[in-house]
């Protein structure tokens, strides 16, 4: 039961990464590590071996806190790959907006 | 001047930089102010730059820095819209460029009407000390926002300002310190200000001493090819 809710959880995941690219609300750039964490989401759950024979190799005693490990790093990562890039968008939005302020000084004054 | 909502103080201010120094240019920054900053500052005659969203202190400033650029300016003098700097003030700090890139008008530096309290003072002089330290002068009032620039160091600034918390004070002197330039302070007399309180809370003041901690700490390690490709960009 639990097998079959998370195979239809990860479809729907992966679903909804696809309806936002095709309506262009996500870019490539991110669409690519989101469709990626949904594939890996959806092998794990119709192949459970997989992950129970990985986390023994790697020594975790029970199989979910493998996948937890994975989600938390996933997480994290795409959260500070989004903090940097929001650094340089305010970085971008400062000198644009100087740019605009400075440009519309030199204009005549209506 | 950088100014974000002051239509209560700027033409006050104005008027009284008008009066004291007479012949200076003067530029207002309104930092994406909602309400009549700008207009207030046209009507008394100076030249206005309106940034279309608010930005903060420290990327108005360098919209200055910028202007002054563009402009050929060989001075640049950075004022509180709120009325708390002394104008009368102004050829002072222009006269200490002769012996600094950067000067500072201390509001320690002599008995005047400021006055911080308690642990916001302990604050305030261990960022003193340890900026002195950094910088290799003698500084006692290190968040200062009035402060003169000489050509090198607007140059300097146009291109890379710090726009995070601090960043206008704390920040800007250690950028100015690494790029070689060197600093001092002027005496000045700080007036009461016209509106709005500083904070003298304790937990309030913790927070500023850690968050300066961070600004200096960030200010210390920026690489230097990272600053190069800001540039470029």
């Amino acid at each position: 039961m639990t097998q079959i809710t998370w195979i239809f959880g990860s479809l729907l995941f992966l679903f909804a990464v696809a309806r936002l690219v095709q309506r262009g609300r996500l870019s490539e750039r991110y669409a690519a590590g989101w469709f990626a964490v949904g594939l890996l989401a959806m092998i794990s759950s119709i192949f459970p071996s997989a992950l129970i024979w990985l986390a023994s190799l790697l020594g975790f005693e029970t199989p979910s806190n493998l996948a937890f490990f994975f989600a938390i790093l996933c997480l994290a990562s795409i959260n500070l790959q989004l903090s940097s890039e929001l650094t340089e968008m305010k970085h971008r939005e400062r000198t644009i907006a100087q740019t605009i302020a400075l440009a519309q000084n030199k204009l005549p004054s209506e | 001047m950088p100014a974000f909502n002051e239509e209560a103080s700027i033409g006050k201010t104005l008027a009284e930089v008008a009066e004291s120094c007479p012949g200076v240019q003067v530029l207002v920054i309104s930092d994406g102010s909602s309400d009549r900053t700008s207009e207030i500052a046209r009507t008394s005659g100076v030249q206005v730059l309106q940034l279309p969203v608010n930005l903060g202190v420290g990327a108005a400033l360098q919209t200055g820095f910028k202007y002054a650029h563009e402009n050929g300016y060989q001075v640049a003098v950075q004022v509180d819209a709120d009325g708390q700097h002394n104008p009368k003030d102004i050829p002072r700090l222009i006269e200490g460029l002769s012996e600094a890139d950067v000067v500072i008008g201390s509001r320690f530096l002599t008995h005047t009407a400021y006055e911080v309290r308690g642990l916001r003072k302990l604050a305030m002089s261990v960022l003193a000390k340890w900026l002195s330290a950094i910088v290799k002068t003698r500084l006692t009032d290190t968040t200062s926002g009035f402060k003169a620039h000489n050509r090198k160091a607007i140059e300097l600034f146009c291109r890379q300002y710090p726009a995070e918390y601090l960043g206008d004070t704390l920040e800007s002197l250690v950028m100015a310190h690494r790029a070689k330039l060197s600093v001092r302070e002027v005496p000045v007399e700080m007036r009461a200000r016209e509106a709005g309180q500083a904070s003298h809370g304790s937990i309030r003041s913790t927070i500023f001493l850690f968050r300066a901690g961070i600004a200096i700490l960030f200010a210390l390690t920026q690489s230097d090819s990272q600053r190069k490709l800001e540039t470029v960009s």
